[in-house]
């Protein structure tokens, strides 16, 4: 007999691309003798066995994710950092201009003619950067982030249009300036804190930390703590503070919602709009029970369902998108 | 797509970098034995694998996933495997064929060695030191499902080839097979049930 020809076509046969003609060639071989139906068996128990065939891996999750990190941050770096030829070639002709300039008065172009580095989120949902000092900047869609080529800790200044959020390292000595738009500014020393700027209105949302607000070039502004939001009308010239129930403005930033003492009824408008679901809450008695809940990224059924059981709730599902939530208690 | 799954998707085209690192906890070990399958080298296993949640990353505006994550990052990790293997050569090469490749006994394997009693054991390791060429294709029938004729295009070798290592794979197990069953008399009775006697 021909042992690697019925060995193919009992591999095959496992691997289930045997075609009928090699299906009935295998049989009829099958059946010529018991050893060939115990080679058979033999071969199969093979292939059965090395079901299980793997190397267990338990990696160190924490380091490879670094690297994944690093290579993702080395891929999103502002284009001007990364010197390809032609950026060289750049640079040199800047260097060329400098030079030329400072014939005839170097004061004049010393600071206009800083090479700045441009992060833009135009084309990305977000896009985050890490300046030099190991503060973290997220752009929201649409907008660019400004800052000196030779960024250093000791002068932290970057220029913001439209929205970003920030995560800024704490330095008592070197204070972080964001210039905005409109020459308002925002100086911190270390915290966490989201600028919005749309037409005619600028928004500061502080997370952590201590930030002082100056709506414009001229107006000198409020300080700022944690879960405090400023509002500037650049119209009515005016700035109104206010401390917020939930952080959820930065959903953007962070992916998840997140609740500190905050009424069912907006618990749940938050909800509605961050999952596109409906919510109906029979009890109405429970529309101003605080609810507190950590940055969750979970399902709209898990989270309903956490809810329902810190205020004895019921939830019902009543639709493809939709969901009822009644009885409950509030301590 | 199980919801959480749903979510985490949405989150992470979202640009959210703690869904990647769900993502990444939940599958990035099973994607090292899958590609260990393949490529029997732990740092270039830890590359290929981390490189999937790179791709992952950058293509998460774009992503349109039909099947699980799992499945869809599983057959990422053996096209990019394959591709990796296709540009070293390593493997393809003719008179790379009968030598028997050297896996990197690191320390687990050496503790997997040590209480190594059952046949499945013996039969891993016999997989295990299969030629490189012939334990590939043996594993990507055994485990990718894929046809021989999508292992050769794949490959870019004749699907003849292709049938003579998984032929040659089988031999060298069922040999491998005999050989322990000769050394070994503790495991008889083990023996008696797995060769049907």
């Amino acid at each position: 007999m021909n042992e690697s020809e019925y060995i193919l076509l009992l591999s095959k046969r496992f691997s289930g691309e045997i075609s009928s003609e090699e299906s009935l060639k295998l049989d009829e071989w099958l059946s010529q003798s018991p050893e060939n139906e115990q080679f058979a068996k033999s071969t199969q128990r093979i292939w059965e066995k090395s079901e299980g065939y793997a190397r267990i891996f338990s990696p160190d999750l924490n380091a490879d994710f670094q690297k994944i990190q690093a290579r993702i941050r080395v891929a999103e770096v502002p284009q001007s950092l990364t010197v390809t030829l032609g950026q060289k070639l750049m640079r040199v002709a800047a260097v060329l201009v400098l030079l030329l300039a400072s014939i005839w008065g170097w004061q004049q172009f010393s600071t206009s003619m800083t090479p700045v580095i441009l992060v833009s989120a135009e084309n990305a949902a977000m896009k985050s950067v890490k300046l030099p000092d190991g503060s973290q900047i997220w752009l929201r869609k649409g907008s660019q982030l400004e800052y000196a080529s030779n960024w250093t800790t000791e002068s932290r200044h970057v220029k913001l249009r439209g929205e970003g959020y920030f995560e800024i390292q704490h330095d008592a000595v070197h204070p972080f300036k964001v210039t905005l738009e409109n020459g308002g500014t925002v100086e911190v020393l270390g915290t966490q804190f989201n600028v919005r700027q749309s037409s005619g209105q600028t928004v500061v949302l502080v997370r952590s930390g201590k930030v002082r607000f100056s709506p414009s070039a001229q107006t000198a502004g409020p300080v700022l703590t944690a879960n405090q939001k400023a509002v500037y009308d650049q119209d009515a010239a005016q700035v109104q503070t206010s401390t917020v129930t939930s952080l959820n403005e930065l959903s953007w930033q962070t992916g998840g919602l997140e609740f500190v003492n905050t009424p069912l009824v907006n618990v749940v408008n938050d909800l509605e709009q961050y999952y596109g679901v409906q919510i109906t809450m029979r009890n109405s008695a429970m529309a101003n029970c605080p609810h507190s809940a950590p940055l969750t990224n979970q399902p709209i059924e898990k989270v309903l369902e956490t809810i329902a059981l810190t205020h004895q709730l019921k939830v019902k599902k009543t639709g493809d998108k939709a969901y009822e939530l009644s009885e409950g208690q509030c301590h | 797509m199980e919801t959480t799954e749903q979510h985490l998707l949405s989150a992470l085209r979202f640009g959210n970098e703690a869904a990647l690192r769900q993502i990444f906890d939940r599958h990035y070990p099973l994607l090292l034995s899958d590609i260990y399958r393949l490529i029997p080298d732990e740092s270039t296993c830890q590359d290929l694998a981390q490189e999937l949640f790179v791709d992952l990353w950058n293509k998460r505006e774009q992503l349109d996933i039909h099947t699980s994550l799992r499945a869809y990052l599983r057959r990422a990790a053996v096209n990019k495997s394959l591709n990796y293997i296709k540009a070293t050569r390593r493997f393809l090469l003719d008179n790379a064929e009968d030598l028997g490749h050297l896996p990197d006994h690191s320390e687990s394997d050496i503790q997997k060695r040590e209480h190594q009693d059952t046949l499945e054991d013996a039969l891993h390791q016999a997989i295990d030191a299969l030629p490189e060429k012939c334990r590939l294709v043996f594993n990507l029938s055994r485990f990718e499902q894929l046809s021989h004729r999508e292992i050769a295009e794949k490959l870019g070798i004749s699907v003849k080839t292709i049938e003579n290592q998984i032929t040659k794979a089988m031999k060298m197990l069922r040999d491998a097979m005999k050989n322990h069953s000769e050394m070994s008399s503790a495991v008889i009775l083990w023996l008696n049930w797995f060769w049907g006697a």
